[in-house]
């Protein structure tokens, strides 16, 4: 048997296509489990000589996505009942009144919650609207009111209105410092300063130890955080990816200048021409030579590059997109200065070229 | 000016690499034929410069940085006043007939300079 439930509608960005991101489906599914879970509680408070709620009141009760309707991102939620529970229909309010306490809840001024909701639910919208980004919001419809809206403002405020922390997604970067092998966890450096310990499959081990101490290679961590009110990091409780980022600092620099449009200096600097721009921070990023110091890099206003050490003899290194052309100087000291010119148009130019750097780039002497 | 006129150079955002003072900063436009536009510390401050440059002139500055007329010499280069009709505290330092390697060692000794004055006026 099945019936319509609910539209929700989700507003934002990302939904201007009036199509729905694969990842609301988990705060779909979210929902569903707290309208189970809601509506087990609803039939236990109105039955309160029994310990259980009928066999398959719960198991026989799904939602459907039956369509997305054009005009918004509209998801039409169909309830579909099987089973006992399709024989019973009165069995099925318990769902609907489920249903409209959840919006009510959602739709509550500050933090007066109706009664009727349990707090010992509200950590269900730690997965319920997770997937939402500032700036979205999913709207349930309420008959002859306002829409309950959802935002992440708002999920936050539910969660922490019985938890002292919520939970969020999130996206960390930072240097691995030590592994704890028996916990399969890593402590990470983030980059502000703070750290925090990540779980890791044992499939990362191996990576873990490659580059654990080497700061200037950072793993990218995609997962899900617990945040108190004030929004501060508490814990990394699960993760979707790990991913190590070479050489990150000088990664995040290309991808700046990757930004850059023509007339950025004065109106008149030329952009980095893009196709060389990349092939300079590949072979940067993957091959720069470990134990040299890492450049400053900047464009020049004629949209090439120039890369300058903060080391013995003022070391730089002009290079020329057009061409693919290094030219490095340094000051010599009590000696003529060092000047070299490369070409870097294949593998052996760029293995030369870094092994002269790795040569030449001193630190300055104390 | 005077030998000791501070010659205030502003910098752009993008030539200022995690609070390193790049060489850059002084390496002059090629469209400039080789003259690097300053402002002449004797007739303004560095503040009042950067606000004529980021207000009046609408470009992008991240601070003011400064070398005497005197060490511009010093690395071989020639500076002067170059008063222009609405902008009378001009002056240029000119890197001449300079071939870019040179620019970019005079730029150099420049940045060193300058970096060790310090920056006279950095972006509020």
């Amino acid at each position: 048997m099945k019936t319509q439930f609910i539209q929700p509608r989700f507003d934002g960005e990302r939904f201007a296509e009036h199509t729905l991101p694969i990842e609301i489906a988990r705060d779909l599914a979210a929902y569903e489990t707290l309208v189970v879970e809601l509506a087990k509680h609803l039939y236990l408070q109105e039955h309160q000589d029994k310990q259980r709620v009928p066999k398959g009141f719960a198991a026989d009760f799904h939602l459907h996505l039956e369509n997305i309707e054009p005009g918004s991102t509209k998801p039409m939620l169909a309830l579909v009942v099987t089973g006992l529970l399709a024989l019973v229909s009165s069995t099925s309010t318990y769902f609907e009144r489920a249903r409209d306490l959840v919006s009510e809840c959602i739709a509550a001024e500050g933090s007066s919650l109706p009664s009727a909701f349990p707090k010992e639910l509200l950590f269900h919208f730690n997965q319920m609207g997770r997937s939402l980004r500032f700036g979205e919001s999913m709207h349930l419809p309420r008959a002859e009111m306002s829409d309950a809206v959802l935002t992440p403002e708002r999920r936050k405020k539910l969660v922490l209105a019985c938890d002292l922390v919520y939970e969020r997604e999130v996206e960390l970067m930072g240097a691995i410092e030590e592994a704890d092998w028996g916990k399969s966890s890593f402590r990470l450096r983030l980059m502000d300063g703070n750290q925090t310990t990540v779980p890791m499959p044992d499939s990362f081990h191996h990576q873990a130890r490659q580059y654990g101490g080497r700061n200037r290679h950072l793993v990218v961590v995609r997962g899900v955080a617990t945040f108190d009110s004030w929004d501060r990091l508490q814990k990394v409780i699960g993760v979707e990816s790990l991913e190590i980022q070479h050489n990150a600092e000088l990664a995040i620099r290309f991808d700046k200048l990757a930004e850059l449009k023509d007339g950025w200096y004065e109106g008149a600097g030329l952009a980095p021409p893009s196709e060389a721009l990349t092939i300079i921070a590949e072979k940067f990023i993957a091959h720069y030579p470990e134990s040299a110091p890492l450049p400053s890099i900047v464009p020049t206003q004629e949209g090439n590059l120039l890369a300058e050490w903060n080391a013995l003899g003022d070391p730089s290194v002009d290079i020329h997109l057009s061409d693919l052309n290094a030219c490095f100087h340094a000051f010599g000291e009590d000696a003529p200065d060092v000047e070299q010119d490369f070409m870097l148009s294949s593998e052996t130019q760029w293995n030369d070229f870094f092994a002269f750097l790795n040569q030449n780039i001193k630190p300055r002497l104390v | 000016m005077t030998p000791h006129s501070i010659l205030l150079r502003q910098v752009h955002p993008n030539f200022v690499f995690n609070g390193q003072l790049t060489s850059q900063a002084f390496f002059p436009f090629p469209k400039d034929n080789g003259k690097l536009s300053v402002y002449d510390g004797d007739q303004i401050s560095a503040k009042d410069a950067y606000l004529h440059y980021v207000k009046v002139l609408c470009h992008q500055s991240c601070g003011v940085w400064g070398v005497e007329q005197l060490e511009v010499s010093e690395v071989g280069l020639i500076s002067h006043a170059d008063a222009l009709i609405d902008f009378p505290s001009h002056a240029v330092i000119d890197f001449a007939n300079a071939t870019e390697k040179e620019c970019r060692k005079l730029a150099k000794k420049l940045r060193t300079l300058a970096a060790a004055r310090g920056c006279l006026h950095c972006e509020p």
